[in-house]
């Protein structure tokens, strides 16, 4: 490769890491939290820290009376029910209306299985939260909504599948450059060396999550514009013409078949239990059960089995070997970006694959974040850049605000989810106004203080103690102590509490190695006073 | 088409024209791409033959290649205005083809 096209692609790469670093930041960091969103929700509602039970109450009846009230207030679209799991050792039934007006509406209830009791709804918060920050960044609907954010994040997916791409290109001594940490070196070396050895030996976790995720996010403004441009705007006949079109109801009455019986119809091939089931057309003839079983045959997120709701008699299914390619690789996109092809749900291979997954996640967002360390410290020490001293020192400590205050405002609001005496309803909205206000806080914070090596220290330490707090405050005010739970069936919340101990525990050791002052200037350039496209890459 | 759409999609069409004659590997990585991918794979599904499921899923899984693909040539390409003018020419082409054809429903 010739010097000027290096050059080229060089700046290219730096330009979408510093131009949109903080984007993709965002969404890893987020998106490492958001794989234990089943975990989370344990975590935050004590009500639901149940013990799976081996002989649950029926849940047929419950179910049905559920059904009934709900078909009351509006047309049942569809329903489903999950069954108790290992994670959420709870029934979950879940209803889709559509009122007089037309307008869709969404109810969920749970109960006990021990007792067959409703465990009582909380408002949403935390959880939620979390998950779809990373999901949609919480756009707000008078921006455009969920769908314009969740656009952003498969652009983020973009974004960061061209950094990976001219970063590959960009290293041509790449064998070399896996084998080179020179820790006991000066700072920026040894930032430069963790972000080319992380960066390298994760490629292929960062390739594959990017692809999914830009794929995850494009799809929602894919689809319309598809539509528009080859449907004439018909998103529904889009959508047809890809899924099939959904079977039409007999109009005739008939008795569902007992949501009980289908806890023994084991898959055929995993021999495992249903995971949860899917029902159309309640009460209708043509009703069918969808039992969605954990993938175990293939790569994808259920494998699943239709069987009349009426008769119990298995409808034509698709298996593994008579879905055409591109259906498989689609259906094995979601499994692949969330991590959940490790196994059923609570076992110990799931719990070691998502810990990977947290792993190379949080890799990610160090390795964004150090890339724009790097990019700005090369413009204060080095030749590149012509902006004023002045400007990159503020832009660094922009840096340290945006990358730490994020991690701050995360640990945040777990403090909020177990302190908070409001209202049921207004949850998410304190949610929300702490997750920014404290983010807010340790930006100001960060740029008030000139030496942003004592800020950044300042603010991971709040973090990792935050971190390590969180078990301390859950024990307290739930009265659930997480070595008492290991080992007492239900383990999901207290693996959370280990989880922010660990984490906790290496953000203050990673807080406290960090040098306290800026390392003394070794070149001292004269900058050029023209102005330039400091931003923007080479024309 | 009332006179302030009309205001609106002129100054749209001004200013993109501007950036590109200014930057044209800028705006073309940030713009020009993104009209290429949409148009081209929206081409493709019109004009490659097969069923319309399979066609329609690989080409959804293949926009964020195709897109970094043609952000990727913005900077490969040592010619800026080769680049500007490719992805302009590909988005016309395109878009001739998704206008001229009839359509799937």
């Amino acid at each position: 490769m010739d010097r000027a096209r290096h050059l080229r692609n060089y700046d290219l790469h730096s330009w979408t890491g510093i131009a949109l670093g903080f984007f993709v930041f965002i969404v890893s960091l987020s998106g490492s939290i958001a794989l234990f969103d089943a975990e989370l929700k344990s975590w935050e509602d004590p009500a639901r820290r149940l013990v799976l039970t081996d002989n649950p109450v029926p849940v047929d009846p419950i179910f049905r009376e559920f059904i009934a009230e709900q078909q009351a207030e509006g047309e049942l679209n569809s329903a489903s029910l999950r069954f108790p799991n290992q994670i959420e050792p709870y029934y979950s039934a879940f209803a889709f209306l559509e009122d007089e007006n037309g307008e869709s509406h969404f109810h969920q209830r749970r109960w006990d299985p021990a007792t067959g009791e409703e465990i009582p709804e909380r408002g949403a918060g935390l959880s939620v939260w979390l998950l779809d920050f990373h999901r949609d960044l919480m756009w707000p609907d008078a921006l455009g909504g969920r769908t314009v954010g969740r656009s952003l994040v498969g652009v983020v997916g973009v974004i960061l599948m061209l950094a990976i791409f001219s970063g590959v290109i960009a290293h041509t001594k790449i064998f070399e450059e896996l084998f080179t940490l020179r820790y006991w070196r000066s700072v920026r070396l040894k930032w430069q060396d963790t972000h080319k050895v992380a960066g390298l030996w994760g490629l292929p976790f960062f390739a594959m999550i990017s692809a999914t995720g830009a794929f995850l996010g494009i799809v929602a403004i894919l689809s319309p514009l598809v539509a528009v441009l080859a449907f004439k705007g018909d998103t529904e006949a889009l959508i047809e013409a890809v899924i099939g079109a959904p079977a039409e109801p007999a109009g005739i009455e008939a008795e569902m078949m007992p949501l009980d019986d289908l806890s023994s119809m084991l898959h055929s091939e995993s021999g495992l239990e249903p995971d949860r089931v899917i029902i159309n057309h309640w009460g209708d003839e043509e009703a069918t059960y969808t039992l969605l079983y954990h993938a175990d045959t293939e790569l994808a997120i259920y494998d699943s089995m239709t069987i009349s709701a009426v008769t119990g008699e298995k409808a034509v299914n698709e298996t593994f070997e008579t879905r055409s390619a591109a259906s498989r690789v689609s259906s094995a996109v979601t499994p692949l970006h969330y991590g959940t092809f490790g196994g059923e749900h609570g076992s110990f291979a799931s719990i070691a694959l998502k810990m990977l997954y947290l792993v190379l996640g949080l890799c990610l967002a160090i390795i964004t974040a150090m890339g724009n360390m790097m990019w700005i410290e090369r413009r204060l020490h080095g030749n590149d850049g012509s902006k004023s001293e002045v400007f990159y020192r503020r832009l660094s400590r922009f840096n340290v605000g945006i990358c730490s205050g994020m991690a701050l405002a995360s640990v945040a609001i777990f403090y909020l989810d177990k302190l908070y005496l409001g209202a049921e309803a207004l949850r998410m909205s304190w949610t929300g106004w702490t997750y920014f206000g404290v983010w807010f806080a340790a930006v100001f914070y960060a740029l008030s203080v000139t030496n942003e090596y004592r800020s950044l220290i300042a603010i991971l330490t709040a973090t990792g103690v935050g971190l390590m707090g969180i078990p301390v405050l859950n024990a307290v005010v739930t009265g659930d102590v997480f070595w008492v739970a290991l080992t007492s069936g239900h383990t999901a919340s207290a693996w959370i509490d280990v989880a922010c101990l660990i984490c906790g525990g290496l953000t203050v050791a990673a807080a406290r190695s960090l040098p306290r002052t800026r390392p003394e200037k070794k070149r001292v350039r004269k900058r050029k006073a023209a102005p330039e496209t400091a931003l923007a890459p080479a024309e | 088409m009332n006179p302030v759409t009309i205001a609106i999609l002129l100054v749209l069409v001004i200013g993109i024209g501007l950036a590109t004659w200014k930057a044209p590997r800028l705006t073309s990585v940030i713009l020009w791409a993104l009209v290429a991918t949409i148009f081209s794979t929206a081409a493709l599904l019109l004009i490659v033959p097969g069923p319309f499921s399979e066609k329609a899923l690989w080409i959804a899984l293949s926009v964020p290649f195709v897109w970094v693909a043609f952000q990727f040539w913005c900077y490969w390409d040592a010619n800026k205005w080769r680049v500007a003018g490719g992805l302009i020419a590909v988005s016309a082409l395109c878009g001739i083809i998704v206008f001229l054809s009839d359509p799937i429903v």
